[in-house]
């Protein structure tokens, strides 16, 4: 991957999506745009293949799951985030 | 700085007792603002998420009480570890770099000598991380501008450029076997392909150039990321339509073009799958590290409109208008308007006695109203209520490329 210059506020505002699309429950949507924030923004290809796995397991059924199962599968994707934000920063 | 935390803070209190089903919102608001940590921030985001779904109204009171407490335990921080905000100035705009230029005509022309069918003297551009949209009727000459543009064919004059591409070029030459290798081009009619889906993706990008680890990280991104993941082994005949774009989709996206140009991409798609697609669109144009110029073509204006930054309208083989689509209509004189009814067009004339309007048509699909400028949505719709008008459909398109249809 190319290394690019990215300004602060960018990063921010991406992130700032996302948490919103979680908070009112479009988790689908969230999880397309942590793809996007992490091609994006991450240095390497690990976080993707991370992003990738919490995007299988949303579509295997998020809306019906558990809240004790789509909990930590959502703090894993918001800690995702914030660890691409801080190796950005 | 203390006591403007500590006075939200009583004030979402006092909201989520009072009526937390609209107070959620505002607790989330002074969560990302307030949260002195990430783990205070996800855990009321995630309690959101779950009062958003909840249906027992225990669990939903339940959940209410942990925003409580979550919002005490944020400001009740020492002051020295509340966390400072400092307001960011907004960017000055004299420095908001222009958009780059991906591909620009100046006087392309082309003539079919056997139908007479002239396109004529076109000046557009599309510039990266924009979307165009371009409407107009059947045969008015979007897909053999589409086709010039992606060099499947030679204008007869006028020039086309490709400045964003060509900058990597040796000299910046042009040169259409390099400018290709940048453009991808979904036409109207997919072509049947063999093999299954995640085959042809690992194939598209071997093509150019990408392999190896790289090559499964591609694919499996634009698997997920269009939701092809349960259709990712399937074959040409086991596809729906809907899927088979998702398909062309991704194999014209997954080695990162500079340049997409999609032919009537929405045409054989329900109202659902054509407002994802656009919106997965929307967002990949908009990449940071891999932005793309996208043109569409579509008889759906609405839901064009709504995702393009720009809008070329042709008529007979010219473009009727380019610009920017939140300009559309601006400098207008009156207001348009579109409805469908059961009733017929002396029967609505007469139920609208006394209303202030110019000229009411029926196309043979809908009716078209136009009125005064000061006749607003609400007051028109309002008008029509009262005169016991049942309508089917009610649309503002004094802003619309519907109106230059007209």
């Amino acid at each position: 991957m190319n290394i690019v210059t990215i300004p602060r506020m960018d990063i921010e505002t991406r992130k700032e999506e996302i948490q919103l699309l979680i908070a009112s429950n479009n988790l689908n949507k969230a999880a397309k745009r942590t793809m996007d924030f992490v091609r994006d923004f991450a240095a390497d290809r690990t976080p993707m293949r991370r992003a990738i796995e919490l995007s299988r397991a949303f579509q295997d059924g998020a809306t019906t799951m558990d809240n004790t199962k789509k909990n930590p599968l959502v703090f894993q994707l918001l800690e995702l985030i914030d660890d691409v934000s801080l190796n950005n920063a | 700085m203390e006591n403007n935390v500590r006075i939200q803070a009583a004030e979402v209190t006092r909201l989520l007792q009072a009526d937390p089903a609209s107070a959620t919102a505002g607790f989330v608001e002074f969560a990302m603002e307030y949260a002195s940590d990430n783990h205070q921030l996800h855990r009321a985001l995630v309690l959101k998420l779950n009062y958003s779904s909840a249906t027992d109204p225990r669990h939903r009171q339940q959940l209410v009480k942990e925003m409580e407490g979550l919002v005490q335990s944020i400001s009740d921080l020492p002051e020295a570890e509340l966390p400072v905000h400092i307001e960011e100035e907004a960017p000055n705009q004299s420095v908001v770099a222009t958009p780059k230029i991906v591909c620009q005509t100046e006087g392309i022309s082309k003539t079919f000598r056997k139908s007479g069918f002239n396109l004529a003297n076109i000046d557009v551009s599309f510039s990266l991380g924009e979307i165009t949209g371009v409407v107009g009727e059947n045969g008015n000459g979007k897909t053999t501008l589409f086709r010039i543009l992606v060099g499947e064919l030679a204008s007869d004059e006028g020039q086309i450029r490709y400045p964003y591409i060509q900058q990597d070029l040796p000299n910046q030459e042009f040169d259409w076997g390099a400018i290709k290798q940048e453009i991808a081009f979904i036409s109207q009619d997919i072509p049947k392909w063999f093999g299954s889906v995640r085959d042809n993706l690992h194939y598209e990008l071997a093509i150019h150039g990408i392999k190896g680890q790289e090559n499964d990280d591609e694919v499996d991104y634009i698997i997920y990321r269009l939701g092809l993941e349960e259709h990712q082994n399937k074959s040409w005949s086991q596809l729906s339509g809907g899927y088979k774009l998702r398909f062309a989709l991704a194999r014209a996206l997954v080695w990162k073009p500079k340049f997409l140009v999609i032919d009537e991409p929405l045409a054989n798609l329900d109202i659902k799958a054509q407002l994802v697609i656009l919106n997965d669109l929307r967002d990949l144009a908009n990449s940071y590290r891999y932005p793309l110029s996208i043109v569409i073509s579509s008889q759906h204006l609405h839901e064009i409109e709504n995702v393009s930054d720009n809008i070329i309208f042709m008529r007979n083989g010219e473009v009727v208008y380019y610009g920017k689509t939140n300009e559309l209509g601006k400098e207008r004189d009156d207001n348009t308007f579109e409805f469908k009814t059961m009733l017929s067009l002396e029967e609505i004339e007469k139920r609208l006695a006394g209303l202030e309007y110019y000229h009411i048509e029926n196309t043979g699909q809908e009716y078209i109203i136009s009125t005064p400028l000061h006749v607003t949505y609400n007051e028109l719709l309002a008008k029509f209520l009262a005169a016991g008008i049942e309508i089917e459909y009610f649309r503002n398109i004094s802003q619309s490329t519907k109106k230059l249809f007209v």
